[in-house]
């Protein structure tokens, strides 16, 4: 009996782990994270931006309010800046994230079964639950009348980035990053 | 000492072999928790279907589950669907893709967009496409291996062992095939204290000289030839190994080979 036992156990284990190794989970990782790092960064420099009708004073009232009705708790100002900090899903509500991952996560699988199969890559899932969100705004004075806003997203994770001998992405998927910046403009637009 | 070491073990690797198993489940189980945009599995048509309807998530569901499986024309369809919402730079990652595994469609469309085009470094190297190809040896290997093995075992089972080795056949000293005799075993020999003896009936052809010998082969290997048409010729003696192999020999010291059908 006991062949059968280790026949059993060694066609369970060479299906868990045969399959990929950590150096190749790894490389998974850092392509879809430096991938969707770029790509974030070109959508924050289009999407990032806008030029407000109001002081800069307005200007932080307003996103203090809007950033914080999605969620966000402020953890630093200076005179030029401000730093926000929700847990995930916000600033998106558990539907609308569900509807993020549901379309994104298959897609970021096919990219890291380009490094460890289509069998291991159903194994990366995006979490919604690990992780803090970090909205970065600064502001700079044009006018009297207008400020112009940044902002950009960072993800945290909170239990650190090193987990289970893997170092995990730090950047969210593009389209979050786009339906994000949407989000975070139209609320603090809201409370101009 | 074996057997208690034996015992010792099994529960061992019932925990071992229930713990592996249970991981499998749980991971098995979350692949068939997580929602999906739909339950239909992923087809090429339906992701074309949904493509011409310009319905971004059910497209790009079913071309990235089969980008999974190392597709180059799903991941040019991807890539298409992409570019469709204005997602252009990951449409351009997945062009890229599909040309360095080969798809032409892909190499054409970044040749118009003006993109640089990639070789195609990639064409059936894919991770899911390797890894099959490395399951389906194992898998020949494991039934190649059962099979192996229970032909061993009956074979072992069946009595003398039917090995038949070429490196015997160069073997200098004259050759003889020993045959059971069919139909005529008998059991309990009364010239040894052992009461299971059994002993059959075997007669062998020297390959040398093509002179027939008749005699007796115990279950410990011992066998007796004598020629059968000279009643009075020379007795050849000897034991057999457990593959049926070994040297016979007369009172004058004359060897002969043999090897046990």
């Amino acid at each position: 009996m006991q062949y059968i036992f280790r026949f059993v156990t060694s066609i369970v284990l060479i299906t868990l782990t045969g399959c990929a190794s950590m150096g190749q989970m790894q490389s998974a990782l850092n392509e879809i994270d430096q991938f969707w790092g770029s790509t974030n960064r070109k959508i924050v420099a289009d999407k990032g931006s806008r030029t407000l009708p109001v002081s800069m004073k307005q200007a932080k009232r307003a996103v203090t309010a809007g950033v914080t009705s999605l969620g966000f708790e402020q953890i630093l100002e200076t005179s030029t800046s401000m730093v926000f900090k929700a847990r995930s899903p916000n600033p998106f509500s558990e539907e609308e994230y569900e509807q993020i991952r549901i379309v994104e996560e298959p897609i970021m699988q096919a990219m890291a079964s380009n490094h460890v199969g289509g069998f291991t890559s159903s194994f990366i899932v995006l979490s919604s639950t690990d992780t803090n969100t970090i909205l970065n705004v600064w502001f700079e004075s044009g006018t009297p009348t207008t400020t112009t806003a940044h902002f950009d997203f960072a993800l945290e994770w909170i239990n650190g980035r090193e987990q289970s001998g893997l170092l995990l992405g730090e950047n969210p998927p593009p389209e979050a990053v786009r339906r994000g910046a949407d989000k975070v403009w139209q609320s603090i637009l809201d409370n101009l | 000492m074996a057997k208690h070491l034996g015992q010792s073990m099994r529960p061992i690797l019932f925990r071992f072999a229930a713990g592996a198993l249970a991981i499998s489940l749980l991971l098995t189980g979350c692949l068939v928790g997580a929602p999906k945009y739909t339950s239909a599995p992923p087809d090429f048509e339906e992701g074309l279907k949904a493509l011409g309807q310009k319905d971004f998530p059910l497209a790009s569901y079913h071309f990235a589950e089969l980008a999974k499986e190392g597709n180059p024309a799903a991941m040019n369809n991807l890539g298409v669907a992409l570019w469709m919402v204005d997602r252009r730079d990951e449409a351009l990652y997945w062009l890229n893709k599909a040309a360095r595994y080969g798809n032409i469609h892909a190499r054409d469309t970044l040749s118009r967009l003006g993109e640089a085009v990639p070789p195609a470094d990639l064409v059936g190297r894919h991770p899911t496409q390797l890894q099959r190809e490395a399951s389906d040896k194992f898998v020949v290997a494991v039934v190649v291996g059962v099979l192996m093995g229970v032909t061993m075992y009956y074979a072992s089972k069946a009595g003398r062992p039917n090995y038949n080795f070429g490196s015997n056949l160069l073997h200098n000293t004259p050759r003889m095939l020993l045959t059971p005799t069919t139909g005529k075993t008998s059991a309990g020999s009364s010239n040894t204290n052992r009461s299971t003896l059994i002993e059959t009936w075997v007669e062998g052809i020297n390959t040398y000289s093509g002179e027939r010998y008749t005699g007796t082969s115990d279950s410990f290997g011992n066998v007796t030839l004598r020629p059968a048409l000279q009643p009075g010729g020379d007795t050849y003696q000897g034991t057999l190994d457990s593959f049926g192999f070994g040297t016979l020999r007369n009172y004058s010291g004359d060897e002969i080979r043999v090897e046990q059908r």
